[in-house]
């Protein structure tokens, strides 16, 4: 069982982020809502990360679902429910909502992690395993009323590895 | 006024294109780009009144663009449109010849007030 509890700050902007991009581009009036720790990994993952690098870290968040889930996402964010959307399509528009968290998680950790450096957004579907040192997180979200889930993995910078 | 989108998220470009419409700018001809480059060589061909541009993007950043359009001598209209807004991207983006930096998630009020502003 994986515990929130040394990534709390990272969850919340997440949500917070999240949240924000629900009820704006999304239309979700119900916003985001951060539920439990998941035991691990998910088997497979569908969604996009960002890499974060502060002075000594590397922090990938990803935000990502099951196939239908970002089919759903993806339809809201262009606006077109009724019309089932090419993967490509779908594809972009998970890694834009990844790259609109990023940089709201970004601005709401500049207090207290400091300046972050954003890469760009990659999209993945297919199983996750976090590298040797990384911590891995994975918490289960709800967006509007879609099921997702935020997985951060964070450990040393490569460039900063003895 | 003559627009050209630029960002690596055909998504957001649409998003961008009906946030234009709801701010009062549908009637406005618009084209796209999805990173730096094609931006220059749409700035070449079609000379756009303003660049309303993503900052982080592959083969060519917002940032780079912008530098290469003053480095090259054009005085077109440029503004950001980006996930990150620090204060010292606003700076950078300034001094660098911006006119504004909108924040993504952004809304149609916000659109309205930077387009506004400019004329």
């Amino acid at each position: 069982m994986n515990s929130l509890e040394p990534m709390s700050p990272w969850i919340k902007a997440m949500g917070d982020a999240t949240d924000e991009l629900a009820q704006s581009y999304l239309g979700f009036d119900s916003g985001c809502q951060v539920r439990d720790a998941l035991p691990g990994m998910p088997d497979r993952f569908k969604g996009a990360f960002v890499t974060l690098l502060s002075a000594d870290l590397s922090t990938q968040i990803g935000i990502g679902s099951n196939p239908g889930g970002c089919q759903s996402l993806a339809q809201a964010m262009i606006g077109e429910e009724d019309e089932e959307l090419p993967d490509e399509d779908v594809a972009d528009v998970m890694g834009e909502i990844a790259n609109i968290v990023a940089g709201g998680v970004k601005k709401r950790l500049a207090d207290t992690v400091g300046d972050l450096q954003l890469g760009l957004p990659f999209v993945i579907d297919g199983k996750i395993e976090a590298a040797g040192k990384a911590m891995e997180t994975a918490v289960d979200v709800t967006i509007g009323p879609v099921t997702a889930y935020f997985l951060i993995l964070q450990g040393p910078r490569p460039d900063r590895e003895l | 006024m003559k627009l050209l989108i630029v960002d690596d998220s055909k998504a957001m470009r649409m998003i961008v294109k009906r946030t234009l419409r709801q701010a009062g700018y549908g009637e406005n001809p618009v084209k796209e780009a999805a990173n730096g480059k094609e931006a220059l060589e749409v700035i070449g061909e079609w000379s756009p009144d303003l660049v309303l541009c993503d900052w982080n993007m592959p083969e060519m950043n917002g940032i780079e663009l912008l530098k290469e359009l003053r480095a090259q001598g054009s005085t077109v209209k440029f503004g950001f449109v980006t996930s990150e807004g620090t204060a010292e991207m606003r700076t950078l983006a300034s001094e660098s010849g911006a006119l504004f930096l909108i924040n993504k998630p952004f809304t149609t009020d916000t659109f309205k007030d930077a387009l506004g502003a400019i004329g």
